[in-house]
Parts: structure tokens; C-alpha cells; sequence
């Protein structure tokens, strides 16, 4: 508090220093007169009395001057008058200020723009209520190495009604539905079914009426809906009277009993909101498809919970063992699902990599600040002959620093606001939770500004603590000026080097690395023809087409249509084209495998696909055939891929092997193998065996997704497609018009811009050091224009010249490149499990990345080494 | 910063000042009348040596200054105790009691 109150009045003094010394004056000329008053009283003589007085207070010129001491006044003053110096020296070098106050903002900026995205992505609190208090309850099954699986209807209405942990439990599906009303165009509109009560779980307000009650969540409730935000103001421009609105869903009529912010949009972008209303009479308990998030009671931990969750799954596991074998119940924290480790991990990776930019930009500063004292060393000399403190010597420097770090600071901000923009335009859509948030808030500003300050202690200190033990008596010593040159302080300036080509070679080889993992990734063979092939999905009318022969007919009129147009060579459908979204997956059994025992399964992709898929996709055939239109028999036919194959038959030929689904008795027989494919993990690490099941046979799944061949750029026929479609029923929607090159782009969305981004990163850093040594070289020639002068009077070869000067720039980038290739192996461990197909060890990028720094260090050497070959002995010797 | 060499003084000087303003309110150089009293004229000093130990003093916030009149109907800065500053003052001439008797023990035995 009195350390508080100090700092305050020195403050106070400072700013208002005028008032502050008027003040002092007044006081001491009113003790003056008092004191000759007084004097007067005693019968002094006027003079005598004023002399008497002036000579008993002792010097008002001290005073005053001890005063401001005890105000701490001229060490304010102190500081701020070599701010002002260090402004004024670096008017006088230009250049030297400009490229020192860009250096620093790009280091800092690039700092500003990760923390920003760290800040939105990582930190900022997610757009739900007591994020801390939500987890998401998932069934997992150890054994066939599943954590997190969506529940079954009647697992959710168990674990709801018997739970005691929990506050509330909100389960909720997404789905495409038809949405209609009166005088209106249908749309595909994206509908969530969810538990009453869910809005007041998140803490999403409704903007008009009211949520669900537990009376419309349950069978036999009546038909209602909330519409959200958007939809209201676009669709209904926001009509007051919203409430007294009727829509049609899947041509059923829904009350409108509520409009709900966009606020809501946090767990899926919805359209729709209707009640959940779980029958667990009417569902099958392995069929598990609610996603589940629920609110811990108030005091209950996720451990207690889990604890409890795990007592009510074996419950279960006992009451239904049929569906129920092997699954067991896990909650995860809300924000670990949001905030995967692997997101938080790559962005710790890039933070590291600005952290490594800044120091780079930092160690340039400092080199320049070094050069530009050494320039003054002279000065510096004589300011310490006249009785200058190390520490003011010390403090002249830091004054530079800080008036550099200031400009510095202020271009990054700059800097970052466009690195955001820049940054977000490349960022992958949905790669980035809550990217929309980014920006530079206060604490980005607070995070600068501390950048900043730090930078000025960091970059000026070296040359500061070098500098203000200068010896007056050797910079100015008899021969004016030492030919050649200090040791000590090129020293501090070649570790700086090696420093910066160090970390220079740990980004541009971390950035190499990415990229060619993104090229790798790129090149991989997804084992299907990706190019040339147009892709859309449907999701037919339930109450139009019903779930069998009718879809067929639909389906089989669309193929006919779209088929007959120019430059059209085939078409299939499927459940779900390779990174369309979504996936499914079964256990396998088979009674016929000679390696898994009939009781052991294998989880397998399925995909349901009709005769025309295979040959649409090119996804060549191994053995037996594909699908045919009389594929419908007794035992329906299945196709498996190879890897499956080999799995189960690794000897024999699996054609005609029986399989079982799911398990109870139904089989299944193969009659064809296929290649395998990538469906959602272009690495192919995370890829399951697949399996293909007929159209023909299951006819109920709701959305299936077309493929179409086209001897023509695909984007084109998207018109022609829709109009066939309309032509066929106007009433059904048809969406997501895409290639299947552009799905699959998706998969490489991240890899390219984490490259992109290294890549930015280690360009500036490779530019930094490469100024850091063209200003080291600089000095360098400059300090020895004498020494090479007298050299080349007395005959040196210009390449005598060239080679000394190269052997002295160039061995601290040789130990900065031996130094940053030590530093790589611990760093690039950790970029190991972003790579695909690389190792961490690949010399060929190594050698790159070696040779490009090198490149950059000649370049940055010959510049002023070629000046110095233009040196005229006579003037140098003549100089000064 | 180097150690002052009147340390000593300027910390007795503090003191006397902190004495001074006991019982009223003072402008400067009634503080110092108020010591040349005390001191009995003893103790000299440059009479200008009070303005740094006030500003010191104010910035331990020991003692408050504001501006007011004096008898003779002349603007004065007139400074007074705080709490704090009492506190430290009774401390204070405990602390240089107990210090002036051992030395003078001292220099009486020895």
C-alpha cells in the first residue's frame, strides 16, 4: 500500500512536473521570507537578514535537486529524456530503425496471431452454460476397441430414469427432413430431435415462446417444433406472429412453439428443433444412434459419475445379454470433445514455432542494436570519460530498445489483424472450432504489449550489458581507432548468428516435413477414381416413397435420366461416398473362417451401394463379381474388400463363405472381394475391413448419396441434374452437390494449411536470419575498412580479401547449422504423429533445408563483402 | 544508488520531523523552528535538507501535506501526521531511545 502510495506521488510528480516544481518553489521562497522575517524581527538589517537566511538554508539549487531525488522524479525524467534520445538516434539511421521496428512487429505479430487463435479456439469458454459441469455420455465396447458409440433409445431412457449424478440428461439426433408450408418452395432442412429442457442444459435463450415440456417429449405428444434464428428471419422475415404458424415436416403439420437464438447452433447447424419423444417399446437396443451430453448434479464429480454410470451399465449388461455383451458406458469431458488433444497439440506446435520466430527476431534486434552501438563506440567512450555511469551508459541503450520495441509494437498490431484475416481465409472450414471468433481481443492486446516490453529487455540487454563496460582508455587509446577488431564483441554477435540459423534450420526443416507429409497424403492412392465424378445426396420423402419397392422405382428413374445426359458414362449410388460424412460400422461373424473362431467378430465398415457403384467409383474387383439386379434371394449376397479377405480367409478363396451380420442366424454369402478404399481417414490408419450390402436388399436407408461418372467437368451438370430431379418430383429436395475429388479434399484441408503455416513461419525466419547476418557482415566489413585497406596497399588478392572476410561470416553459420541439427531430432519427435509417410529423420529435407540457409547466408555475406572489395586503400587509411 | 553518507542524520532528521508534527499542523519552517527548539539549536544543518525528508517521509505516506493559509495570511503547504505516521514515530523514538542508552553505555564504561 505505501509502496502503492510511493510509486503514485513519484507518478504524479512526473506527469505534472511543472505544477510539481512551481510547488517547490513557492514553499522555499516562503520558508526564505519567513526565515528573513524573522531575522528582521531579531534586528538584522534588511541585506543582512536576506544573506543570513539564504546562508542558513544551505543552497536552494540542492535542495531542489535532492528533491526531485526523493520524488524520484529524475529517474523518471532520466528515462524518459533517453526514450526521446533513442528516438532522435534512430532518426538519424533510418534504415537501420526501420528494418530493426519490422523485424521485431513481424516477430511479435506472428506471436499476436497464434495467441489470438489459441486464445478463441483453446481458451475462451465454449458457447454452452458450466461448460465444467457437461460431459458426454457414450457407450463404449472395449473388446472391439470402440470409446466412444452413439446410445441406443432404450440404453438412454435406462440410464436416464435409474441415474443419480446427473442433473439432466439431453439426448438428440440430426437428421435431413423436407420442410413445407403454404405458398412456399421445399427445402432439405437440417433437423435435431432433442430431450425437453434442452435449452435451459446449454443456456440457449428462446427468442420468442417457449421449449418443450416433458409432456411433448414423450409418445403420443402433440406435434410441435422450434424453428431457430436464422431460419425465422429468413424464411418468416422474422414474423411476429410466428407462434400462430403451422409447418410441414416431412408433410406432417408442427406447431411453431418457439424461435431459439443462433447461440444454439454450437453442437450442429440446425434448422429444426422437435421433441426426441424415445419409445423404448418401439427400438431396438443395439441400435445406437442418440448422442448423449449430460449436466453433473452439483458436487457430483465425472469419477463419481463414471463410477455410478459404470454399476448401471452392468445392470443393463445382465438384464439384456444378447444386445448388451461387451458394452459399457463413458463420460467425457464436454470440452475434451470439443477441444480434441490433437487440435490443442498442433496449435502448441505452431505457438512454438511464433516462440521460435520471436526469439530469431529478438537476436536480429539485438544485432542490429549491437552494430549500431559499436557504430557509436567512440561516443559511448567519451560520454564514460565524462563520468557517465555504466548504468546511464546502460540506460541510453535500453531508452533505443524501448523506442524500437514501441514502433515494433504498434506495426504488429498491424501486422496481426491482417495475419488474422490472412490466416482465417486459408483456414479449413470446420477444422477450427469457433474460428469466427478470432480476433485481437484486449488480452491479444495485453499479450503485445507484454511481447513487446519483453523483446526490448530481451534484444537490448546484450548489447547494453556489452556496451556499458566500455573502456574509454582502449576505444580512444593513442592509435584512435584499433585496427581490426574486438574479439569479445563479434563474439556475442556470432553466437547470435548461430542462434538464428539454428532455430532458422529446426522451423524450415519442421515446415519441410509437413509439407511433405501434405505431398504424401496427397499422392495416396484412395484405391477409387476420384477425378471426373459428381456427387449428391437425396434423402426421398418417407411418407411419398415409403422405405422398399417405391425408393427402388425412384432411384431407378433418376439413374435412367441422368445416364441419357451427353458425357454421362455411369452412375451408383451408396449410404456413403468415401469423406461424405458419416459412418457406419457392424461386427462380423462367419461360421466358415478358418482363423476367427465363429464366436469372434471384427468391426467392419458397411456401405449399402446398388449394381452401378463399383464401376462408377473404378473400384477394380479381385474375385468373384459385383452386384446384380436378381441379387435378392433367400440368402442375400454380400461383397467384402481384400483386407477383410485376408482377415478371415487368408489361404482360401472366401467366394461363397457364409457371414453373419450383427449377430443372431441370418447369413449372408460372398460372392465378390474388392480392393479396399479409403472412406474417411485418407492415412488409412483408422480404415476398418469394409463390406458392401445391396441396395436391392436394404432399401430403408434414409439419405443415400449418388456418384456420377462424366466424361466432362462434373460441376457443370449439377443444373441438368437438379431439373431432372424436379422434373421426376418437384416436391423432393436434393443437396450437397459436390465431386468426389472435393470430399475427399477435405481430408487434406488440415495437413496443407498446418504446412501452410509452418512453412509462412520458417520463410520469415529464414528472411530474419538472413538480415540478422547481412547486419553482422556489415559491421564486420565496416570495423575492418581500415584492416583490409592496409592489406590490399600492401598487395592482397581480392579473393585473399573475399575468403577472409567469408571464413569469418561463415563459420558462425556453420555451427548455427551443426547446433540447429542437433536441436532437430528432440524437436521434430514431436511433430511425429502429423506425419504421414515421412520420416523424422528424412535427410533429403535436411539437405534442403541445409542448403537453402546456406544459400540465403552467402547471399546475405557477398552483399557487404563485395563493398568491402571496392574499399580504396587511401581513404581508408586515410579515414576518420 | 550508493548509500547516503548523512543516512543516519537524514533518518534523525525524519524523526524530529515526524516529533515536530505531534501535536499541530505545520508548514516548513515552522516544522523547523519547532526542531531548533526541540534541538536547542544544537543540532545544524542545512536548514534546505528539510524539503527532501518531507517529500521521503510523504511518500511513506508517514505524514499529508495540503495547502493552507499561515498567520501572516500567506498561501503555505502545511503538513501533518497520519496514523501511519504516529505509529511509526512512537516506534521510532522507542527504537532511538533503546539505541541511545547502549551507546551510552558503552561510552561510559569504556
Amino acid at each position: 500500500m505505501a509502496r502503492l502510495k510511493s510509486l503514485w506521488i513519484g507518478l504524479r510528480a512526473f506527469f505534472r512536473r511543472n505544477q510539481t516544481e512551481s510547488d517547490l518553489d513557492e514553499e522555499l521562497r516562503f520558508h526564505l521570507e519567513m526565515e528573513m522575517t524573522n531575522n528582521l524581527a531579531q534586528g538584522m538589517a534588511p541585506a543582512e537578514a536576506k544573506r543570513t537566511a539564504l546562508v542558513s538554508f544551505g543552497g536552494i539549487d540542492q535542495t531542489k535537486e535532492a528533491s526531485r531525488d526523493a520524488w524520484g522524479l529524475r529517474f523518471l525524467a532520466d528515462l524518459f529524456r533517453d526514450f526521446v534520445l533513442g528516438l532522435r538516434s534512430l532518426r538519424r539511421a533510418p534504415g537501420y530503425a526501420i528494418t530493426a521496428i519490422i523485424t521485431l512487429a513481424i516477430g511479435i505479430g506472428a506471436c499476436a496471431v497464434m495467441f489470438s487463435v489459441i486464445q478463441s479456439v483453446m481458451l475462451k469458454p465454449l458457447g454452452v452454460r458450466d461448460q465444467d459441469r457437461l460431459v458426454y455420455f457414450w457407450e463404449n465396447h472395449p473388446e472391439r476397441n470402440i470409446t466412444r458409440f452413439s446410445q441406443s433409445v432404450p440404453n438412454f431412457v435406462d440410464y436416464r430414469d435409474q441415474s443419480k449424478s446427473f442433473e439432466a440428461l439431453v439426448a438428440f439426433r440430426t437428421s435431413n427432413v423436407n420442410l413445407s408450408d403454404a405458398n412456399r418452395r421445399a427445402i432439405q432442412a437440417r433437423a435435431v430431435g432433442i430431450s425437453a429442457g434442452f435449452s435451459q442444459v446449454f443456456g440457449w435463450p428462446l427468442i420468442v415462446g417457449r421449449e418443450f415440456t416433458p409432456a411433448e417429449d414423450r409418445p403420443g405428444g402433440p406435434k410441435v417444433a422450434i424453428i431457430s434464428e436464422s431460419l425465422w428471419r429468413e424464411r418468416y422475415n422474422a414474423d411476429p406472429e410466428i407462434l400462430s404458424r403451422s409447418i410441414t415436416i416431412n408433410r406432417e403439420p408442427h406447431q411453431v412453439i418457439g424461435v431459439i437464438s443462433d447461440a444454439a447452433n454450437f453442437l450442429a447447424t440446425v434448422d429444426v428443433w422437435r421433441p426426441l419423444v424415445p419409445n423404448p417399446t418401439n427400438e431396438n437396443r443395439d441400435d445406437h444412434r442418440l448422442t448423449v451430453i449430460s449436466r453433473l448434479s452439483p458436487g457430483v464429480s465425472i469419477a463419481q459419475a463414471q463410477a455410478e454410470v459404470d454399476a448401471l451399465a452392468a445392470g443393463l449388461r445382465a438384464a439384456h445379454p444378447d444386445s448388451m455383451e461387451g458394452w459399457g458406458a463413458y463420460l467425457e469431458p464436454f470440452y475434451d470433445q470439443h477441444v480434441p488433444a490433437e487440435l490443442s497439440h498442433s496449435l502448441t506446435i505452431l505457438f512454438v514455432a511464433v516462440g521460435l520466430l520471436l526469439l530469431i527476431a529478438c537476436a536480429n534486434v539485438a544485432n542490429l542494436l549491437l552494430s549500431q552501438a559499436l557504430a557509436r563506440d567512440r561516443e559511448l567512450a567519451i560520454r564514460t570519460a565524462l563520468g557517465a555511469s555504466r548504468w546511464q551508459i546502460m540506460r541510453q541503450l535500453l531508452g533505443e530498445a524501448s523506442a524500437l520495441a514501441l514502433g515494433g509494437t504498434l506495426l504488429s498490431l498491424l501486422l496481426s489483424t491482417w495475419g488474422i484475416s490472412l490466416l482465417l481465409l486459408n483456414a479449413p472450414t470446420g477444422t477450427l472450432p469457433r474460428s469466427d471468433q478470432i480476433a485481437l481481443d484486449s488480452q491479444g492486446l495485453i499479450f503485445t504489449a507484454a511481447v513487446g516490453i519483453l523483446t526490448v529487455f530481451a534484444a537490448g540487454l546484450i548489447p547494453a550489458l556489452r556496451f556499458s563496460h566500455s573502456d574509454p582508455h582502449q576505444t580512444m587509446g593513442a592509435s584512435s581507432r584499433p585496427v581490426g577488431f574486438s574479439t569479445r564483441q563479434s563474439r556475442t554477435r556470432s553466437t547470435l548468428v548461430i542462434i538464428q540459423v539454428a532455430l532458422s534450420l529446426v522451423l524450415v526443416v519442421g515446415a519441410g516435413l509437413l509439407l511433405k507429409s501434405y505431398r504424401q497424403l496427397q499422392k495416396t492412392d484412395p484405391g477409387y477414381n476420384r477425378e471426373n465424378v459428381l456427387s449428391f445426396q437425396i434423402t426421398p420423402d418417407a411418407t411419398a416413397y415409403g422405405d422398399g419397392e417405391n425408393r427402388l422405382g425412384f432411384f431407378d428413374r433418376i439413374k435412367a435420366d441422368i445416364s441419357a445426359l451427353p458425357g454421362v458414362s455411369h452412375i451408383g449410388i451408396s449410404s456413403g461416398l468415401p469423406f461424405g460424412g458419416g459412418t457406419t460400422s457392424l461386427n462380423v461373424f462367419s461360421p466358415d473362417s478358418p482363423t476367427i473362431p465363429a464366436e469372434d467378430s471384427i468391426q467392419t465398415s458397411w456401405r449399402i451401394v446398388d449394381i452401378g457403384y463399383f464401376a462408377a467409383m473404378q473400384i477394380p474387383l479381385i474375385a468373384g463379381r459385383t452386384f446384380v439386379e436378381t441379387d435378392d434371394g433367400d440368402i442375400p449376397s454380400i461383397i467384402i474388400s481384400r483386407q477383410f479377405a485376408e482377415q478371415f480367409w487368408p489361404q482360401d478363396s472366401p467366394i461363397g463363405k457364409r457371414l453373419i451380420l450383427g449377430g443372431g442366424d441370418n447369413h449372408y454369402e460372398i460372392i465378390g472381394v474388392v480392393g479396399d478404399i479409403r472412406l474417411t481417414d485418407l492415412t488409412g490408419i483408422s480404415e476398418r475391413p469394409q463390406m458392401y450390402l445391396p441396395l436391392r436388399h436394404w432399401t430403408g436407408w434414409p439419405t443415400v448419396s449418388f456418384a456420377v461418372r462424366t466424361a466432362v467437368a462434373p460441376a457443370t451438370l449439377t443444373r441438368a441434374v437438379r431439373e431432372i430431379i424436379r422434373a421426376i418430383d418437384a416436391e423432393q429436395p436434393v443437396y450437397n452437390f459436390n465431386t468426389l475429388a472435393g470430399l475427399s479434399a477435405r481430408a487434406t484441408q488440415n495437413p496443407k494449411f498446418q504446412s501452410w503455416l509452418l512453412g509462412t513461419f520458417a520463410i520469415i525466419a529464414l528472411t530474419l536470419a538472413a538480415i540478422g547476418i547481412y547486419a553482422v557482415m556489415q559491421t564486420i566489413v565496416t570495423q575492418r575498412t581500415r584492416e583490409i585497406g592496409v592489406r590490399m596497399a600492401l598487395g592482397a588478392q581480392a579473393s585473399a580479401t573475399m575468403t577472409l572476410l567469408f571464413r569469418q561470416g561463415g563459420r558462425p553459420v556453420i555451427f548455427g547449422l551443426a547446433l540447429g541439427t542437433l536441436l532437430l531430432w528432440p524437436v521434430t519427435q514431436t511433430l511425429e504423429q502429423h506425419l504421414f509417410e515421412t520420416s523424422t529423420l528424412d535427410l533429403s529435407i535436411l539437405a534442403i533445408a541445409i542448403i537453402t540457409i546456406a544459400l540465403a547466408a552467402i547471399t546475405a555475406i557477398a552483399l557487404p563483402a563485395r563493398r568491402a572489395l571496392r574499399i580504396n586503400p587511401i581513404e581508408a587509411l586515410r579515414g576518420d | 544508488m550508493t548509500p547516503s553518507p548523512n543516512g543516519l542524520l537524514q533518518g534523525t532528521l525524519g524523526l524530529l520531523a515526524l516529533r515536530a508534527l505531534r501535536d499541530e499542523s505545520r508548514h516548513g519552517w515552522g516544522i523547523q523552528q519547532r526542531i531548533n527548539q526541540i534541538a536547542d539549536n544544537v543540532l545544524s544543518v542545512n536548514q534546505g535538507s528539510l524539503y527532501p525528508a518531507l517529500i521521503r517521509l510523504e511518500k511513506q505516506d508517514l505524514i499529508k501535506s495540503e495547502w493552507g493559509t499561515s498567520q501572516a495570511g500567506r498561501r503555505a503547504k502545511f503538513y501533518s501526521l497520519t496514523p501511519q505516521g504516529r505509529t511509526q514515530m512512537d516506534a521510532e523514538t522507542a527504537n532511538w531511545r533503546k539505541f541511545a542508552s547502549v551507546v551510552n553505555l558503552i561510552l561510559e564504561t569504556a
